[in-house]
């Protein structure tokens, strides 16, 4: 019984205890039952021995014997009577033998049965007096006992009744004993009975009871087994592998998926070391410590933490990621350990493309920025002296046809270096890097301006421009410059696609409080529906015939859109196509009644003495020397700093119209120095800084305004942009006539040195200044490549940045591009760490070395023969 | 219950064992000399054997009884009060003396009460012929000269109705049969 409701299964706990209690009592109940009728069965079988041992005769045998000896002591007597010579042994024998009876009669357990009764002992008492008296007869001589014997006849035959009255009560008496003992004995059998049927009672009850326990059991253990069934079909089904082992790392389960995964059959594993089959060599010491925790404290390092990722082995020695998933159970022998392992080497490469995608997309949205960056810089260069010569050629004499080429020349050149600006904006706008400067500006006057500078366009095509401004206030602060770059490129827009139409431009309250609409209208051709889309988007022009037509590259809507979104707003398009177009775009913007339009002059700039005296910081003695000398020749007094330390003292000391800061330097870079100079209280605090810098990148210019620099200038440092910064510093009109460079034009290879570069250098120096600083110039080169090769096979990649980084700033003062180039890339690749690029780089750059020095060369002899006039100009310079 | 009732039995059987064999030549010679009046009665035939005996029957007095083996036992009975040391000769020991050849043993009392004896172990176990009662000659009025009595306290089975029937007392004779 014990044994079934201990193995009970455990969900049964609810009903458990009460069943379990109700058996318990039922148990102890027939026990108190068996040991009862175990003790009445004693009682039973003594009295049953008492019955066989008896302590009593045959009782009424021995009563009725007594009578019957009684008889014949009176027969005898009667007969001795008779008998002429009576045998008195005989007569003596026969009372003796009565009398012996009697005496029985009177002792032994027999009498003390019957003396219980006292009427009984009153018999007895009579009976044995009457005997008693008889005796002295019977103990007379022969003569006597003769003589005696009527007498003795008249007496024997008067204790008849008493004789048979003893029979008679002992018959009474022990019929009654033997009643009384039937009856107790009858009840002990009965009360045996009773306790035998409720004996039986219980066990019946008990049977029952385990018959409904045993059914019960078995309907548990179908459940049971139902349950396993559907655990191991989940196992069997299972895509992960699962694997089962005990706390020893004993496999008790393997499933068919780890039998793929692992490569191993269940068979062969059942029973064997997890760690040893699926944890790779040198991950099992890990694995056992792992284990060994686990079975001392009862909580592992990964057991029931979720997923973790591992390192698995499969049979033939291959690993593979995995991902593990630990969980603890109960078994039939103790805590059991599974393990789901799914194998993650597809979801990992799959991961890693994706990752190798986005990076490699990324860098290639880097590289067309950077690109686009460095181009447009490129471009803007070789524009830059186009432009000038243009100019000059303007004030020539022409004649009529001459001049009209000339002014399309300008116009085309002007074109191309707005457009060469506006990919320049977009990479800033791209890099998150566009400046908002909010001024206060008048939202009307600014309206007109724009009507104004494209009206002669418009009206050559008939069409007429419209203004309306709906605003009460007019007096905002903002950025003008940027609605107006918006506003500009939008009605230029328009008039491209506007034939003998009208043009409206509009600003009028937005919904929102501080909210203006800026509209430019057209009632020009329109767009599709399929392309009002598409046309913000970079490099995008309608149908080619459209593009051919109107010039179009592409870039205008989508800087529009760029600007708007910096400027807080979005831009909308409206359109129908024949009909007309309309381009909204709505923006927050402050009114401010009191803030007075300025003049847009820059008006943090300190106020001018006639001579500037301008302090240059710049470590590069080349370019130190290149920039004195520029600023030499534009009249101004220089003061020169070797780096950012004694940049600071000088300023301090000193006070300074401009201050020229290189950015590159060592012990104090430019970036720290402007801010230690703006930030502390030397005589040139209020000086404006402008940086100079090889970097045309938004990221690096944007530095440098957070530095504290008004502007930058980009090295190559050329006249025209330190003119036009002199000039916005002065207010004076310095532009001076541009250099002529052409004593060199076709000299050398552009591909390898600009001259134009070299000839506004020439322009500045005398030439055996230039002839001696090419000639240092041309020894730096030739001490180029030993001095990279001991770094560069030592690894020592910073060290080759900074060697490449001194040269490259010398390679641009030279126009040296094609070394330039080379230089700027591996410093670059230096500073990325990219090692491999390093050796390729160095080679390219012997290369170029020698095609420069060659270049150098032709150049030094050149000018050594045939420029004495560069010379002479030279020394009056000085 | 049984196992109780065994030890019993053991240790009833081991008992009467011991009883049996304290046989007391010490015993026989203070009877022998209890005087004139017993020396008569010592001479007068008290105990016929007859049947399956030698010679086809024996005549014993007293005296050629207790010139047997002696065999004591110390026991109450129903018949009488107290405990009584009952010396005589053994049932067995009487048979063998007479050379007995039977299968049962008739007793016949002086009032001819009769019974019948199996002569086997179960028959003559702690069968004893009494001839003494706590050291006297026990006279008719008394139950003797003779007794078949048995060690009744030693063991239940002694008090059945079957031994007490046996029990006879007055004997007379004795009659070996097949």
């Amino acid at each position: 019984m014990e044994n079934v409701t201990g193995n009970a299964p455990r969900e049964g706990g609810t009903t458990g205890p009460a069943l379990h209690g109700g058996v318990v009592a039922g148990v102890v109940l027939a026990l108190g039952i068996v040991a009862v009728l175990g003790l009445l069965s004693v009682k039973i079988v003594e009295e049953l021995t008492d019955h066989a041992a008896t302590s009593r005769d045959n009782v009424h045998w021995s009563l009725a014997q007594q009578e019957v000896e009684y008889l014949t002591l009176h027969q005898t007597i009667l007969a001795a009577l008779h008998a002429p010579s009576p045998d008195l042994g005989v007569l003596r024998r026969r009372f003796d033998i009565f009398y012996g009876r009697a005496r029985m009669l009177t002792r032994g357990q027999m009498f003390d049965e019957l003396a219980a009764e006292p009427a009984n002992v009153d018999v007895l008492k009579g009976l044995n007096g009457a005997i008693a008296a008889l005796v002295p007869r019977f103990d007379a001589d022969d003569a006597a006992l003769a003589a005696a014997l009527p007498e003795l006849e008249r007496e024997v035959g008067q204790m008849r009744p008493l004789v048979r009255a003893f029979a008679l009560t002992g018959v009474r008496h022990f019929a009654a004993v033997e009643d009384q003992r039937r009856t107790a004995f009858r009840k002990l059998l009965l009360a045996t009975s009773l306790f035998a049927v409720v004996l039986l009672l219980i066990l019946a009850a008990l049977l029952v009871f385990s018959i409904r326990q045993n059914r019960e059991l078995s309907r548990r253990g179908e459940a049971l087994r139902i349950v396993s069934d559907r655990y191991a079909k989940a196992i069997d089904a299972s895509l992960d592998a699962v694997i089962v082992a005990d706390t020893e790392g004993r496999i008790v389960e393997f499933s068919p998926a780890a039998e793929r995964t692992f490569g191993y059959r269940r068979a062969d594993v059942l029973g064997q070391d997890v760690g040893e089959l699926v944890v790779p060599p040198e991950g099992r010491e890990a694995h056992r410590t792992a284990m060994a925790r686990h079975g001392r404290i009862g909580s592992g390092t990964i057991i029931d933490r979720g997923r973790v990722l591992v390192e698995a082995m499969r049979a033939d020695g291959g690993t593979f990621p995995a991902e593990l998933s630990l969980a603890t159970s109960d078994g039939p022998t103790g805590p059991m350990v599974v393990g789901y392992v799914r194998d993650i080497t597809n979801r990992l490469a799959s991961q890693r493309a994706l990752t190798e995608a986005r990076d490699k997309a990324l860098a290639v949205a880097k590289a067309k920025s950077d690109f686009l960056a460095v181009m447009s810089h490129e471009m803007r260069t070789p524009l830059n002296g186009v432009l000038a010569l243009l100019d000059l050629l303007g004030g020539t004499a022409l004649d009529a046809k001459q001049r009209e080429y000339l002014e399309t020349a300008t116009l085309s050149g002007e074109m191309l270096q707005r457009r060469v600006d506006d990919v320049l904006d977009i990479t800033r706008i791209e890099a998150g890097r566009m400046r908002l400067r909010a001024a206060p500006f008048d939202v009307a006057d600014l309206l007109q301006q724009v009507a104004r500078v494209n009206t002669p366009a418009a009206e050559a095509r008939g069409t007429r421009i419209k203004v309306r401004c709906d605003l009460a206030e007019t007096a905002a602060v903002g950025d003008g410059e940027r609605i107006a770059q918006v506003l500009l490129n939008l009605v230029a827009n328009a008039v491209s696609f506007t034939a003998a139409g009208e043009i409206t431009l509009d600003a009028q309250a937005g919904e929102g409080a501080g909210e203006v609409v800026f509209a430019v209208s057209d009632t020009g051709i329109g767009i599709a529906e399929d392309d009002r889309e598409r046309i913000f988007e970079d490099f995008v022009t309608l149908d080619p015939s459209y593009s051919r037509a109107h010039s179009g590259y592409g870039l205008g809507l989508a800087i529009c859109r760029r600007v708007v979104r910096a400027l807080g707003g979005d831009i909308a398009l409206e359109s129908t196509p024949g009909v007309g177009s309309r381009f909204s775009f709505r923006i927050p913007l402050a009114f401010d009644a009191g803030a007075a339009a300025l003049p847009s002059a820059a008006p943090s700039i300190a106020p001018l003495t006639e001579e500037l005296r301008v302090l240059v910081v710049e470590d590069n003695e080349t370019n130190r020397f290149a920039v004195r000398e520029m600023l030499l020749h534009e009249g101004c007094e220089v003061v020169e700093a070797v780096d950012g330390l004694e940049g600071v003292e000088a300023a301090a000391r000193e006070r300074f119209d401009l201050i020229l800061m290189d950015i590159s330097m060592p012990r104090l870079d430019g970036i720290e120095a402007t801010r230690r100079i703006l930030g502390g209280d030397g005589l040139s605090r209020a000086a404006p800084v402008v940086g100079l810098t090889a970097q045309a990148l938004p990221a690096e210019q944007e530095r440098l305004r957070e530095a504290g620099m008004v502007d930058c200038l980009i090295k190559p440092l050329r006249v025209h942009a330190l003119r036009t910064l002199l000039a916005q510093l002065t207010g004076r009109d310095t532009a001076l006539p541009p250099s002529d460079g052409s004593w060199l034009d076709g000299a050398v290879d552009p591909a390898i040195i600009d001259m134009s570069v070299l000839g506004e250098l020439a322009e500045l120096l005398p030439a055996a200044m230039l002839c001696d600083r090419l000639g240092t110039f041309r020894d730096e080169l030739a001490a180029l490549g030993p001095t990279l090769a001991l770094p560069a096979a030592r690894g020592d990649l910073p060290h080759v940045a900074d060697i490449a980084h001194k040269t490259c700033g010398s390679a641009a003062l030279f126009g040296a591009v094609q070394v330039q180039d080379i230089l700027a890339t591996l410093e670059e690749a230096c500073r990325e760490g990219e090692a491999e690029f390093v050796a390729p780089l160095i080679d390219e750059l012997a290369v170029a070395v020698g095609a420069t020095t060659e270049a150098l060369n032709s150049l030094h002899e050149e000018l050594t023969t045939s420029a004495p006039r560069l010379c002479a100009s030279a020394s009056r310079s000085r | 219950m049984a196992l109780r009732f065994a030890a019993g039995l053991l240790g009833a059987a081991a008992a009467a064992l011991a009883l049996c064999l304290v046989v007391t030549p010490a015993a026989a010679e203070s009877a022998a000399t209890a005087g004139g009046d017993a020396a008569d009665e010592a001479g007068a035939v008290i105990l016929e054997v007859t049947g399956g005996v030698t010679g086809g029957s024996q005549a014993f007095t007293l005296r050629r009884l207790r010139s047997l083996p002696v065999t004591s036992v110390e026991t109450s009975t129903i018949w009488t009060s107290g405990i009584i040391r009952f010396e005589g000769v053994a049932l067995a020991d009487l048979l063998a003396a007479v050379e007995a050849r039977g299968s049962r043993l008739r007793a016949v009392a002086l009032n001819d009460y009769a019974v019948e004896i199996p002569i086997d172990a179960a028959g003559l176990d702690g069968a004893l012929i009494a001839y003494l009662a706590d050291g006297r000659p026990m006279p008719v009025r008394e139950m003797g000269p003779l007794w078949i009595v048995f060690p009744y306290d030693l063991s239940a089975r002694y008090r059945s109705e079957l031994i007490y029937s046996r029990s006879i007392w007055q004997l007379r004779r004795l009659t070996v049969e097949d």
